[in-house]
């Protein structure tokens, strides 16, 4: 069962969500839809973010493709000019570089849409978004509605609906 | 590294300042035998004139006690050459046998090996080259014709180089000195021009240069030019 | 819980009802076209479209009708180019410090900024392209199997630009369209139509949920400080096109760091120009109040400083070690045939700026404007000195030359300015130039 409650104050989400989590409420079936970010128990995100290690991970990929392409091209046609060794890493450690932070671009806009659930297919309806509101969205089994229910209206729900949002 | 092995040719130049006598036969042999684009007055005033071979003037004393000193400017064939690196497709670059050479068909014209020059003897067809009437009827076959909007520069008049060897080889014989003779060289009265095999200890150049009058451009640069000229020492 | 009660009640009542004011403010110039917007869209698309023309004319008839000549192979162009790149700027390094900083009072600023360095960089890379000698072959300095069986040479500086400019705009477009992601699912639930499925689609999907708010500011973070390292890059491998060459006066070490801060400074007269543009002719006065242009200002001064720092380093050194093939250049520069230019730029970057932004009392919007504009025409200069007074100049003076622009090169020019102008103008239609949902409800908080 899928309770929304709708809160008027988005100062209100936060106590809101402790008390669920304090009723036992598990992290992942509780999500918070804001029209801008709000303040909520760090225990929510328990879920440490990887966007960093996938930086670094899509940055040296791309930045060692890059170099050992370069590589593979003056071997593949190696043209002498002005005396310059055909290896020369001070001249390609430029792109080298440019491709390296190109990779890490790239790797944190793919963290983004996976960590963010971007470009998903949503298995819950979500609430509109709305300037004015802030939506707590509680999954439970169906026993414990009630009292998911009472805690949410109890910590200043403006309305609370089974089922989810009409879309 | 290839180009030291024996056999391969380091084609230099030496010109004798002493014997230079600013007459600019070089520079007109050297528009007949390459093509050279004729762009016209108002273009030539703008600074747009083609000449891979120049005469440059030096001034000595006050007037009116001056003397006047030339120097015949070409492409120096740098074997450090700063053109070369710079250029984004391999229009220019480093031939086996020492020349920088100069390949019309890959430059896209971005002019950088133009500015990083610092004798200033790289050129640039600002438009697609018309040659008036007749001058259309002598173009030489043996050099390309370049297009608009790509650089050019003195070439050694390789050219002569490659009919040379291929006459070499078809008599079964080796390169001999004096054998190619760039058109500047040829068509000096004066005889201040001397082209030859520098990786050759027997040739004339390679006695030329190696002589207390032999300097060479802006060798301070560390481009190692392949040019040498003689002048007195004072 | 405690927190329910009377007072609850009168925030709840007083808060949505301000958030939902900014809101309607904010997108308020999506909708409708008004009579000055297509005046504007009107004149610019004149200049824009000429300058196409002057493109078109010179692609046909060669890039001589350019005022380009042996020995200034590189003009007007390559001055454009350095100077868009260096007003690119103004967004990425700018909001990035910022952001890493967390300035607060950036908010209103950024989004306006990114989107300078998103338009200025699509101009500016145009630059190399129409300064080609033969610009349709362009795509010869792409390396993919091709039919000349040549890769390009990637020791070459213009192979770093490529790639330099390729990450820079990828990254700055990204870092442009993140931030605008919760602004577009929002703007999509208040628009119909057409813009409507334009908007849900560009938002890919966001409903603002607490995990896409955590992952969206972590991720932002994050490229931040990339972005940052990027845009220092990519100003230090514009300046090493000049600095790898032999030529006098471009060979220099400083060159790096003196482009970047002095892309730094132009940055930040651009993006308190766009500012003052906004504030005036789209009525965000609430928003870009008073200390937002002051702080800038203060920016404004600071780079003031370090780009007269930089400049007299580098002018110093010349005339001290009195080089021929330098001194001759740095001659001309100062008291010869580009003086007018040299003391002019001394002027709009150093003396003005220092003037009216160092003395408190003339620190006004309206100074820190004029201050604005005075350093994009000084940074200009600087640009066309370093370009055309140094190849001028070459080492052997038989070959010293003179340039002049033509009329073909005065109207890309022009063009890109009214480019820039129209690409703003397009952009301030179709999305919120201040980012909705960063601006928080500080905005009746007293001035810091």
């Amino acid at each position: 069962m899928v309770l929304t409650a709708r809160f008027d104050d988005e100062a209100l989400a936060a106590p809101a969500v402790a008390a669920l989590l304090d009723a036992g409420f598990e992290p992942r079936s509780i999500e918070v839809f804001s029209p801008r970010p709000v303040e909520l128990p760090p225990r929510l995100h328990s879920r440490r973010s990887r966007a960093s290690l996938l930086a670094v991970l899509s940055a040296a990929v791309n930045g060692g493709l890059a170099t050992a392409f370069m590589f593979y091209t003056q071997h593949d046609y190696p043209i002498v000019t002005g005396g310059m060794p055909l290896r020369s890493w001070w001249a390609t450690g430029v792109i080298t570089y440019e491709l390296t932070m190109a990779g890490a671009v790239a790797g944190l806009m793919i963290a983004l849409l996976w960590e963010a659930g971007l470009l998903r297919r949503r298995r819950l309806p979500a609430p509109v978004p709305d300037n004015n509101s802030v939506f707590v969205r509680v999954e439970c089994p169906g026993e414990n509605s009630m009292p998911a229910a009472e805690l949410l209206r109890k910590a200043g729900a403006a309305a609370v609906t089974a089922g989810g949002e009409d879309r | 590294m290839k180009r030291e092995q024996i056999g391969t040719p380091r084609w230099a130049m030496v010109i004798d300042l002493d014997r230079c006598t600013g007459c600019e036969a070089c520079v007109l042999a050297c528009h007949a035998e390459n093509n050279l684009p004729v762009v016209g007055p108002e273009e030539a005033a703008k600074g747009r004139a083609v000449h891979w071979i120049r005469v440059d003037r030096y001034f000595e004393g006050e007037f009116p006690n001056i003397r006047l000193k030339y120097m015949p400017v070409l492409c120096q064939q740098c074997d450090q050459a700063p053109c070369e690196p710079v250029c984004p497709v391999y229009a220019t670059y480093h031939t086996a046998d020492g020349l920088n050479a100069q390949v019309y068909n890959r430059c896209i014209g971005t002019r950088y090996c133009g500015n990083n020059c610092p004798y200033s003897v790289r050129f640039f067809n600002f438009f697609e080259p018309a040659w008036p009437e007749p001058l259309a009827l002598q173009l030489n076959p043996d050099v390309a014709v370049r297009s608009g909007g790509v650089m050019e520069k003195c070439t050694f008049c390789v050219q002569r180089i490659k009919r040379a060897r291929l006459e070499a080889a078809a008599e079964q014989r080796p390169l001999r000195d004096g054998d190619v003779q760039p058109a500047c060289a040829q068509s000096c009265p004066a005889e201040a021009i001397v082209f030859g095999d520098l990786s050759d200890p027997e040739s004339k150049i390679s006695r030329l240069a190696g002589s207390a009058r032999a300097r060479r451009l802006l060798e301070d640069l560390g481009t190692e030019p392949k040019v040498f000229y003689l002048s007195r020492l004072t | 819980m405690d927190r329910s009660g009377s007072s609850t009640t009168v925030i709840a009542a007083e808060r949505p009802a301000r958030r939902e004011e900014i809101f309607v403010e904010l997108l308020r110039p999506l909708a409708g076209y008004g009579r000055r917007w297509i005046l504007a869209v009107a004149v610019a698309g004149v200049f824009v479209l000429w300058a196409a023309f002057a493109w078109a004319w010179q692609l046909i008839h060669g890039i001589g009708v350019a005022g380009i000549r042996r020995p200034v192979f590189w003009g007007f162009y390559i001055v454009n180019f350095v100077f868009w790149i260096g007003i690119s700027h103004a967004g990425t390094l700018i909001s990035a410090i910022l952001r890493l900083t967390g300035a607060a009072w950036r908010k209103p600023v950024t989004r306006a900024a990114e989107a300078i360095t998103v338009f200025a960089l699509m101009i500016g890379g145009m630059f190399p392209i129409i300064h080609l000698g033969q610009a349709w072959k362009f795509y010869w300095v792409i390396p993919y199997p091709n039919e000349r069986l040549l890769w390009p040479n990637f020791r070459s500086p213009l192979l770093w630009d490529v790639t330099a400019i390729f990450t820079y705009l990828s990254a700055s477009i990204l870092y442009l369209y993140l931030p605008l992601i919760p602004d577009l699912a929002l703007a999509a639930t208040r628009s119909h139509g057409l813009r409507a499925r334009l908007y849900r689609l560009l938002s890919l999907g966001w409903e603002g949920s607490s995990r896409q708010w955590h992952a969206l500011e972590n991720v932002m973070k994050l490229m931040a400080a990339v972005v940052l390292a990027v845009a220092v890059s990519v100003h230090t491998v514009v300046s090493w096109d000049f600095a790898m060459a032999i030529t006098p006066t471009w060979h220099s070490t400083i060159f790096g760091p003196y482009f970047v801060i002095g892309a730094i400074f132009s940055g930040i007269a651009a993006l308190v120009v766009v500012m003052a543009a906004l504030r005036r002719f789209l009525g965000f006065e609430r928003y870009l109040r008073p200390h937002h242009f002051d702080n800038l200002g203060k920016l404004l001064l600071l780079m003031t400083l370090v780009w007269g720092y930089f400049t007299v380093a580098e002018y110093l050194t010349i005339w001290y070690g009195k080089q021929p093939a330098e001194y001759a250049i740095l001659h001309e520069r100062v008291s010869g045939a580009f003086a007018p230019y040299f003391w002019a730029m001394i002027v709009l970057n150093f003396a003005v700026p220092f003037l009216l932004l160092g003395v408190r009392r003339l620190r006004t919007i309206r100074t820190i404007t004029v201050c604005g504009f005075t350093v994009l025409a000084g940074m200009w200069l600087e640009r066309y000195l370093i370009v055309v007074s140094t190849l001028s100049r070459p080492r052997l003076a038989s070959a010293w030359g003179s340039y002049s622009p033509s009329w073909v090169e005065i109207s890309i020019t022009a063009g890109t300015f009214a480019g820039i102008v129209l690409l703003y103008l397009v952009f301030s239609k179709l999305f919120p130039l201040i980012a909705v949902w960063e601006y928080d409800d500080g905005l009746d908080s007293p001035v810091r």
